[in-house]
């Protein structure tokens, strides 16, 4: 009788740990157009929010931890000289700028993240022959990426 | 002689003035600018930036397409395969064609206003309480439809969104855009452990910055780009170290703590449910000598 119970107890243990793992919720984020266009305008709103905001910790999580005048640091600087237009953009905006990015399916192999860089060279105003050039150079290396067995 | 000099330093000077004088965009002055939360749509006249900015004009990245319909039915047919694809450029195109062609497009109309104002307004994702009522008094069911997916900034303006839209009018004629929605997806690849893209990041961070001048661009997002897009081929072929068998930061941490610890309590009740004898086989009392 005794020994029923530690069994019973043993599988009453493994029950409540796979009921909770099947509950937990599990949310993937966009990674590049085709991802991006599921997902519904609030909830693109509210990843651009977070995405802009997680950017900006980042970079100066990364100021913080390294030293001056590490490479760290350099590389920071120059990524930040060149999204610092993300500071100023709304999340509306970014939303848009990428639903208008997007709208080409030729971008759709895109990643998220090279598509808002491009869209914020474009808003900061870099001449649209580079911008042409980067836009080619990302479909090409998302085609090959989409490629790719996941791993 | 001097005649020649004299009009060869002016046209020097004049030369010099006119590389130097490029056209510098509008700076605005801190204080001509209102405060606002950044997050919260601007109107496309008047951009309230917190610092001193530099206004540009966002221009889309719309290639010219050409569309080849010789009939009217034929330049339909692409503006709804268009439409269905999510393809902006080659809708904008057959449209134009269609009309041109002498189609009837009364029922693209609106279609085409949304997906144009869209792809030309800095805020074009969502629209405000103007469109909405003109498309609320044109299209029925159209007001209920878009109330769920209505938006209510900080400052209460309510914001509709072109996306939703749009695909509202396209089922009205009968077109379904091949982009599924889904608000939550499972994830169905098995994500890389933590060491594992920690390691990638890393690699990617030193190639940047080791990285030569790009044949294409110039240009450190070009490397960037690549590196993102295109991980090391060493991390591909390289085996796999072992994954991590147990992720106490990673939100099913909590779960496999709870799990030890029932599996600890279970198996010591068990050990000792088997070791303790029962009352009929102990020893019998002795009384004390």
């Amino acid at each position: 009788m005794r020994k029923l119970v530690g069994l019973a107890l043993l599988l009453f243990s493994f029950a409540a740990y796979a009921a909770d793992k099947a509950t937990a919720p599990e949310i993937t984020p966009p990674a590049n157009g085709e991802d991006w266009l599921k997902l519904s305008s609030t909830e693109k709103l509210f990843w651009s929010i977070g995405y802009a905001q997680g950017y900006a910790d980042a970079l100066g999580k990364i100021d913080v931890a390294a030293g001056p005048s590490s490479p760290c640091t350099a590389l920071a600087t120059r990524t930040e000289r060149q999204t610092s237009t993300f500071g100023k953009v709304s999340g509306f905006e970014v939303v848009s700028g990428l639903e208008k990015f997007y709208s080409d399916p030729a971008n759709a192999q895109i990643p998220v993240g090279s598509a808002i860089r491009i869209y914020l060279l474009q808003a900061s105003g870099k001449d649209q022959t580079t911008i042409q050039e980067l836009i080619e150079t990302a479909r090409l290396l998302g085609a090959e990426a989409s490629r790719r067995p996941q791993k | 002689m001097g005649l020649l000099r004299a009009t060869a330093l002016v046209l020097f000077s004049l030369a010099l003035f006119g590389v130097a004088d490029d056209p510098l965009p509008r700076v605005r002055a801190k204080s001509d600018a209102p405060p606002a939360n950044t997050n919260e749509p601007q109107s496309s006249s008047t951009i309230a930036y917190e610092m001193p900015a530099v206004t540009l004009a966002v221009e889309p990245i719309v290639a010219a397409v050409a569309v080849d319909a010789r009939d009217a039915a034929s330049a339909v047919a692409q503006m709804r395969d268009a439409l269905a694809s999510n393809d902006a450029p080659r809708f904008e195109a057959a449209y134009k064609r269609a009309a041109e062609l002498g189609a009837n497009v009364s029922a693209y109309e609106d279609i085409e206003k949304v997906w144009s104002y869209a792809n030309t307004d800095p805020n074009g994702a969502f629209y405000g309480s103007e469109m909405h009522d003109r498309l609320a008094a044109r299209h029925p069911g159209y007001a209920q439809y878009i109330e769920r997916y209505r938006l209510v900034d900080g400052r209460g303006n309510v914001w509709y969104p072109t996306s939703e839209t749009r695909q509202f009018l396209a089922g009205k004629v009968s077109v379904v855009p091949s982009v599924a929605r889904a608000t939550v997806r499972e994830e169905t690849s098995r994500p890389a452990p933590r060491h594992e893209t920690r390691r990638r990041k890393h690699r990617a961070v030193h190639k940047a910055e080791a990285a030569l001048p790009a044949p294409v661009v110039n240009d450190a997002l070009a490397n960037d780009i690549r590196n993102a897009a295109a991980p090391p081929v060493a991390a591909v072929n390289a085996p796999q170290p072992p994954p991590v068998q147990a992720d106490m930061a990673a939100s099913g941490g909590r779960a496999t703590i709870l799990f030890v610890v029932l599996s600890v309590i279970a198996v010591g009740l068990v050990t000792l449910f088997v070791r303790t004898p029962g009352v009929d086989e102990a020893e019998p009392l002795r009384p004390a000598s």
